[in-house]
Protein backbone atom coordinates (compact mmCIF):
# COMPACT_ATOMS: atom_id res chain seq x y z
CA UNK A 1 0.00 0.00 0.00
CA UNK A 2 2.68 2.19 0.66
CA UNK A 3 5.00 1.09 -2.19
CA UNK A 4 7.03 3.94 -3.18
CA UNK A 5 8.88 2.65 -6.37
CA UNK A 6 10.76 4.47 -8.82
CA UNK A 7 8.19 3.50 -11.57
CA UNK A 8 4.29 3.80 -11.23
CA UNK A 9 4.77 5.67 -7.66
CA UNK A 10 1.93 6.61 -5.90
CA UNK A 11 1.52 9.96 -5.13
CA UNK A 12 2.19 10.64 -0.93
CA UNK A 13 -0.01 14.02 -1.10
CA UNK A 14 -2.74 11.54 -1.94
CA UNK A 15 -1.66 9.17 0.94
CA UNK A 16 -2.06 12.42 3.61
CA UNK A 17 -5.47 13.15 2.18
CA UNK A 18 -6.78 9.87 3.02
CA UNK A 19 -4.96 9.57 6.22
CA UNK A 20 -6.04 12.97 7.09
CA UNK A 21 -10.01 11.78 6.37
CA UNK A 22 -9.62 9.20 8.69
CA UNK A 23 -7.96 11.18 11.71
CA UNK A 24 -10.17 13.96 11.31
CA UNK A 25 -13.62 11.81 11.32
CA UNK A 26 -12.13 10.53 14.52
CA UNK A 27 -10.84 13.73 15.82
CA UNK A 28 -14.57 15.10 14.68
CA UNK A 29 -16.62 12.60 16.19
CA UNK A 30 -14.47 12.59 19.69
CA UNK A 31 -13.94 9.03 19.67
CA UNK A 32 -10.71 6.84 19.35
CA UNK A 33 -9.77 4.25 16.67
CA UNK A 34 -10.28 1.48 20.06
CA UNK A 35 -13.13 2.87 20.93
CA UNK A 36 -14.66 2.79 17.55
CA UNK A 37 -13.24 -0.90 17.10
CA UNK A 38 -15.24 -1.64 20.35
CA UNK A 39 -18.17 -0.32 18.86
CA UNK A 40 -18.08 -2.31 15.34
CA UNK A 41 -17.43 -5.56 17.40
CA UNK A 42 -20.56 -5.12 19.34
CA UNK A 43 -22.53 -3.44 15.96
CA UNK A 44 -21.35 -6.42 14.30
CA UNK A 45 -22.58 -9.13 17.27
CA UNK A 46 -26.23 -7.40 16.84
CA UNK A 47 -26.71 -7.50 13.28
CA UNK A 48 -25.45 -10.65 13.43
CA UNK A 49 -28.25 -11.58 15.99
CA UNK A 50 -30.82 -10.76 13.41
CA UNK A 51 -29.43 -11.66 10.37
CA UNK A 52 -27.44 -14.80 10.70
CA UNK A 53 -25.05 -16.09 8.91
CA UNK A 54 -23.78 -12.57 7.60
CA UNK A 55 -20.60 -12.07 9.09
CA UNK A 56 -18.60 -11.47 6.49
CA UNK A 57 -20.83 -9.54 5.18
CA UNK A 58 -20.75 -6.65 7.61
CA UNK A 59 -18.95 -4.03 7.14
CA UNK A 60 -18.72 -0.54 9.60
CA UNK A 61 -16.68 2.20 8.89
CA UNK A 62 -16.30 6.46 9.82
CA UNK A 63 -16.71 8.48 6.83
CA UNK A 64 -15.35 12.30 6.44
CA UNK A 65 -18.83 13.78 4.99
CA UNK A 66 -20.02 17.09 3.23
CA UNK A 67 -20.64 20.06 5.42
CA UNK A 68 -17.99 18.78 8.19
CA UNK A 69 -20.12 16.22 9.27
CA UNK A 70 -19.14 12.67 9.50
CA UNK A 71 -21.40 9.24 9.80
CA UNK A 72 -20.75 5.81 11.48
CA UNK A 73 -22.26 3.83 8.68
CA UNK A 74 -22.79 -0.12 8.96
CA UNK A 75 -24.12 -1.91 6.36
CA UNK A 76 -24.94 -5.68 5.33
CA UNK A 77 -25.17 -7.44 2.53
CA UNK A 78 -27.91 -10.09 2.36
CA UNK A 79 -28.33 -12.61 -0.28
CA UNK B 1 -15.92 39.88 4.88
CA UNK B 2 -19.06 41.55 7.27
CA UNK B 3 -16.78 40.82 10.55
CA UNK B 4 -15.17 43.59 11.33
CA UNK B 5 -13.27 42.03 14.34
CA UNK B 6 -11.50 39.15 12.83
CA UNK B 7 -9.05 36.12 14.07
CA UNK B 8 -6.06 34.98 12.58
CA UNK B 9 -5.44 31.11 13.65
CA UNK B 10 -4.23 28.19 13.07
CA UNK B 11 -3.96 25.99 16.17
CA UNK B 12 -0.43 24.88 15.12
CA UNK B 13 2.34 27.41 15.40
CA UNK B 14 5.03 28.33 12.80
CA UNK B 15 2.27 28.75 10.27
CA UNK B 16 2.35 32.01 9.35
CA UNK B 17 -0.47 34.20 11.54
CA UNK B 18 1.60 36.38 12.31
CA UNK B 19 2.85 37.43 8.75
CA UNK B 20 -0.61 37.00 7.77
CA UNK B 21 -2.32 39.23 10.04
CA UNK B 22 0.87 41.86 9.43
CA UNK B 23 0.24 41.67 5.90
CA UNK B 24 -3.48 41.76 5.32
CA UNK B 25 -3.45 44.31 8.40
CA UNK B 26 -1.04 46.70 6.33
CA UNK B 27 -2.82 45.92 2.95
CA UNK B 28 -6.28 46.46 4.28
CA UNK B 29 -5.24 49.88 5.46
CA UNK B 30 -3.42 50.43 2.29
CA UNK B 31 -7.17 50.09 0.76
CA UNK B 32 -8.04 52.86 3.06
CA UNK B 33 -9.77 51.15 5.98
CA UNK B 34 -8.59 52.52 9.46
CA UNK B 35 -7.02 49.16 10.72
CA UNK B 36 -5.46 47.85 14.38
CA UNK B 37 -4.08 44.61 14.84
CA UNK B 38 -3.84 43.16 18.00
CA UNK B 39 -0.99 41.22 19.48
CA UNK B 40 -2.39 38.34 22.12
CA UNK B 41 0.55 35.90 22.29
CA UNK B 42 1.26 37.38 25.63
CA UNK B 43 4.84 36.47 26.87
CA UNK B 44 5.99 35.73 22.72
CA UNK B 45 5.63 39.11 21.79
CA UNK B 46 6.01 39.22 17.99
CA UNK B 47 4.21 41.12 16.01
CA UNK B 48 5.72 44.50 16.89
CA UNK B 49 9.04 43.15 15.23
CA UNK B 50 7.24 41.77 12.37
CA UNK B 51 5.68 45.23 11.36
CA UNK B 52 9.18 47.02 12.52
CA UNK B 53 7.13 48.65 15.60
CA UNK B 54 9.50 47.28 18.42
CA UNK B 55 11.11 50.84 19.45
CA UNK B 56 7.73 52.17 19.65
CA UNK B 57 6.36 50.06 22.33
CA UNK B 58 5.37 51.90 25.35
CA UNK B 59 2.18 50.51 26.61
CA UNK B 60 0.44 46.96 25.44
CA UNK B 61 -2.93 45.09 25.67
CA UNK B 62 -2.32 44.34 29.00
CA UNK B 63 -1.71 47.81 30.53
CA UNK B 64 -4.98 48.43 28.92
CA UNK B 65 -6.78 45.47 30.48
CA UNK B 66 -5.54 46.24 33.70
CA UNK B 67 -5.70 50.03 33.75
CA UNK B 68 -2.45 51.29 33.63
CA UNK B 69 -3.30 53.67 30.28
CA UNK B 70 -5.78 54.65 28.26
CA UNK B 71 -6.42 53.03 25.29
CA UNK B 72 -5.55 55.47 22.73
CA UNK B 73 -2.20 55.65 24.48
CA UNK B 74 -1.25 51.81 23.74
CA UNK B 75 -2.35 52.36 19.87
CA UNK B 76 0.96 52.38 18.10
CA UNK B 77 0.46 54.36 14.44
CA UNK B 78 2.42 52.98 11.99
CA UNK B 79 5.59 54.74 10.32
CA UNK B 80 4.26 54.29 6.62
CA UNK B 81 0.43 54.31 6.82
CA UNK B 82 -1.25 56.10 9.48
CA UNK B 83 -3.99 54.63 9.50
CA UNK B 84 -2.42 51.42 10.70
CA UNK B 85 -2.07 50.82 14.42
CA UNK B 86 -1.07 48.02 16.19
CA UNK B 87 -1.76 47.19 19.79
CA UNK B 88 1.15 45.05 21.23
CA UNK B 89 1.39 42.13 23.25
CA UNK B 90 2.84 42.08 27.07
CA UNK B 91 6.16 40.16 27.18
CA UNK B 92 6.64 40.87 30.37
CA UNK B 93 3.56 38.88 31.57
CA UNK B 94 1.80 35.54 30.40
CA UNK B 95 -1.16 34.25 29.19
CA UNK B 96 -2.97 34.32 32.63
CA UNK B 97 -3.22 37.59 32.12
CA UNK B 98 -6.13 38.02 29.13
CA UNK B 99 -9.47 37.96 30.22
CA UNK B 100 -12.71 37.72 27.71
CA UNK B 101 -14.40 40.08 28.67
CA UNK B 102 -12.00 42.52 28.68
CA UNK B 103 -10.95 41.58 25.44
CA UNK B 104 -14.57 42.34 24.08
CA UNK B 105 -14.73 45.52 25.60
CA UNK B 106 -11.77 46.69 24.17
CA UNK B 107 -12.59 45.43 20.45
CA UNK B 108 -16.00 47.29 21.08
CA UNK B 109 -14.08 50.85 22.22
CA UNK B 110 -11.79 50.66 19.12
CA UNK B 111 -14.96 50.19 16.81
CA UNK B 112 -17.20 52.28 18.72
CA UNK B 113 -15.45 55.31 20.42
CA UNK B 114 -11.88 55.10 18.29
CA UNK B 115 -13.43 54.59 14.62
CA UNK B 116 -11.28 52.00 13.76
CA UNK B 117 -13.30 49.66 10.15
CA UNK B 118 -11.43 46.71 11.14
CA UNK B 119 -9.21 44.92 13.71
CA UNK B 120 -7.27 42.30 13.62
CA UNK B 121 -6.53 39.68 16.13
CA UNK B 122 -3.08 37.69 16.10
CA UNK B 123 -3.94 34.43 18.17
CA UNK B 124 -1.59 32.60 19.62
CA UNK B 125 -0.42 28.91 19.06
CA UNK B 126 -2.76 26.53 20.28
CA UNK B 127 -6.22 25.49 21.90
CA UNK B 128 -6.29 27.08 25.08
CA UNK B 129 -7.00 30.06 27.22
CA UNK B 130 -4.89 32.19 24.86
CA UNK B 131 -6.56 31.19 21.46
CA UNK B 132 -10.18 31.34 23.61
CA UNK B 133 -9.39 34.83 24.76
CA UNK B 134 -8.27 35.97 21.22
CA UNK B 135 -11.69 34.37 19.73
CA UNK B 136 -13.94 36.12 22.01
CA UNK B 137 -14.59 39.54 20.36
CA UNK B 138 -14.41 37.86 17.02
CA UNK B 139 -16.94 37.66 14.17
CA UNK B 140 -15.23 36.83 11.95
CA UNK B 141 -11.90 34.14 11.13
CA UNK B 142 -9.10 33.65 8.66
CA UNK B 143 -7.47 29.95 9.56
CA UNK B 144 -3.85 29.76 8.26
CA UNK B 145 -2.81 26.54 6.91
CA UNK B 146 -0.07 24.77 5.43
CA UNK B 147 -0.47 22.42 2.89
CA UNK B 148 1.02 19.46 5.70
CA UNK B 149 -0.12 16.79 8.03
CA UNK B 150 -0.18 18.35 11.29
CA UNK B 151 -1.57 21.68 10.22
CA UNK B 152 -4.41 20.75 8.19
CA UNK B 153 -5.53 18.81 11.55
CA UNK B 154 -5.08 21.36 13.92
CA UNK B 155 -7.03 24.01 11.17
CA UNK B 156 -9.44 21.33 11.19
CA UNK B 157 -9.93 21.41 15.53
CA UNK B 158 -9.61 24.69 15.06
CA UNK B 159 -12.54 25.16 13.01
CA UNK B 160 -14.51 23.57 14.98
CA UNK B 161 -13.93 25.36 18.46
CA UNK B 162 -14.65 28.54 16.31
CA UNK B 163 -17.96 27.45 15.47
CA UNK B 164 -18.66 26.01 18.85
CA UNK B 165 -18.25 29.62 19.95
CA UNK B 166 -21.22 30.61 16.72
CA UNK B 167 -18.26 32.60 14.34
CA UNK B 168 -19.25 31.25 11.15
CA UNK B 169 -17.63 33.78 9.21
CA UNK B 170 -14.45 31.48 8.96
CA UNK B 171 -12.11 31.54 5.62
CA UNK B 172 -9.27 29.67 5.42
CA UNK B 173 -5.83 31.09 3.69
CA UNK B 174 -3.38 29.15 2.62
CA UNK B 175 0.08 29.38 3.27
CA UNK B 176 3.88 28.28 2.15
CA UNK B 177 2.25 26.48 -0.95
CA UNK B 178 5.09 25.47 -2.89
CA UNK B 179 3.86 25.08 -6.41
CA UNK B 180 6.56 22.84 -7.50
CA UNK B 181 5.65 20.03 -4.99
CA UNK B 182 2.29 20.70 -5.72
CA UNK B 183 2.86 19.45 -9.52
CA UNK B 184 5.00 16.67 -8.15
CA UNK B 185 2.28 15.42 -6.12
CA UNK B 186 4.13 16.11 -3.19
CA UNK B 187 2.37 18.38 -1.27
CA UNK B 188 -1.51 18.38 -1.02
CA UNK B 189 -3.31 20.80 -3.56
CA UNK B 190 -5.43 23.78 -2.59
CA UNK B 191 -8.81 21.53 -3.51
CA UNK B 192 -7.32 18.61 -0.98
CA UNK B 193 -7.25 21.12 1.77
CA UNK B 194 -10.69 22.40 1.63
CA UNK B 195 -12.28 19.47 0.61
CA UNK B 196 -11.01 18.17 3.92
CA UNK B 197 -11.60 21.65 5.84
CA UNK B 198 -14.94 22.05 4.24
CA UNK B 199 -14.38 25.78 4.23
CA UNK B 200 -14.16 28.51 1.31
CA UNK B 201 -11.12 30.04 0.28
CA UNK B 202 -9.84 33.09 0.74
CA UNK B 203 -6.11 33.35 0.08
CA UNK B 204 -3.27 31.05 -1.37
CA UNK B 205 0.46 32.57 -0.39
CA UNK B 206 3.36 30.81 -1.97
CA UNK B 207 6.17 30.38 -0.23
CA UNK B 208 8.50 33.25 -1.23
CA UNK B 209 12.12 34.51 0.41
CA UNK B 210 10.79 37.90 0.12
CA UNK B 211 8.34 37.36 3.62
CA UNK B 212 11.94 36.30 5.13
CA UNK B 213 14.09 39.11 3.73
CA UNK B 214 10.50 42.01 4.35
CA UNK B 215 10.43 40.82 7.89
CA UNK B 216 14.15 41.10 8.68
CA UNK B 217 14.70 44.89 8.33
CA UNK B 218 10.83 45.30 9.72
CA UNK B 219 9.09 45.97 6.23
CA UNK B 220 5.63 44.46 5.59
CA UNK B 221 5.53 42.75 1.56
CA UNK B 222 2.20 43.88 1.00
CA UNK B 223 3.18 47.34 1.72
CA UNK B 224 5.98 47.35 -0.77
CA UNK B 225 6.86 46.34 -4.55
CA UNK B 226 5.10 43.25 -3.27
CA UNK B 227 6.79 39.82 -4.89
CA UNK B 228 4.25 36.80 -5.04
CA UNK B 229 3.64 36.62 -1.59
CA UNK B 230 2.78 40.27 -0.86
CA UNK B 231 0.65 40.56 -3.97
CA UNK B 232 -1.03 37.17 -2.76
CA UNK B 233 -1.65 39.04 0.70
CA UNK B 234 -2.90 42.31 -1.23
CA UNK B 235 -5.43 39.77 -2.96
CA UNK B 236 -7.07 38.48 0.69
CA UNK B 237 -7.55 41.71 1.48
CA UNK B 238 -9.69 42.75 -1.28
CA UNK B 239 -11.34 39.70 -1.06
CA UNK B 240 -12.02 40.75 2.31
CA UNK B 241 -13.72 43.51 1.15
CA UNK B 242 -15.98 41.57 -1.17
CA UNK B 243 -13.92 42.23 -4.91
CA UNK B 244 -13.97 39.17 -7.22
CA UNK B 245 -10.08 38.80 -7.14
CA UNK B 246 -8.65 36.05 -9.43
CA UNK B 247 -6.25 33.85 -7.78
CA UNK B 248 -2.94 34.62 -9.73
CA UNK B 249 -1.23 32.04 -11.70
CA UNK B 250 1.51 30.50 -9.19
CA UNK B 251 3.71 27.95 -11.72
CA UNK B 252 5.83 29.06 -14.37
CA UNK B 253 6.41 25.52 -15.85
CA UNK B 254 3.87 24.21 -18.01
CA UNK B 255 2.00 26.75 -19.20
CA UNK B 256 -0.16 28.80 -16.59
CA UNK B 257 -3.63 27.98 -16.92
CA UNK B 258 -2.34 24.81 -16.53
CA UNK B 259 -0.38 25.07 -13.53
CA UNK B 260 -3.42 27.06 -11.86
CA UNK B 261 -5.54 24.13 -13.02
CA UNK B 262 -2.93 21.75 -10.86
CA UNK B 263 -2.80 23.61 -8.40
CA UNK B 264 -6.21 23.92 -7.43
CA UNK B 265 -6.99 19.96 -8.11
CA UNK B 266 -8.22 18.10 -11.28
CA UNK B 267 -10.43 20.14 -13.97
CA UNK B 268 -11.75 22.77 -12.23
Amino acid sequence: MFKLTMFNRSKSKDVLKERLKVVISYDRAKISPGQMESLKAELRQVIMRFFPGTEQDIDVSIEHFEERNVRVVASVTTS
Amino acid sequence: MQAKVIVVTSGKGGVGKTTTTANVGAALAKLGEKVVVIDTDIGLRNLDVVMGLEGRVVFDLIDVFEGRCKLRQALIRDKRIDNLFLLAASQVRDKSALDESKMQITAKQLIEEEGFDRVIVDSPAGIESGFQTAASAAQGALVVVNPEASSVRDADRIIGLLEAREIYEIYIIINRLRPEMVQRGDMLEVNDVLEILGKELIGIIPEDEAILISTNVGNIASLGKAGKAGEAFQHVARRMRGEAVPYMALQASGGFLAGLRKLFGGGS
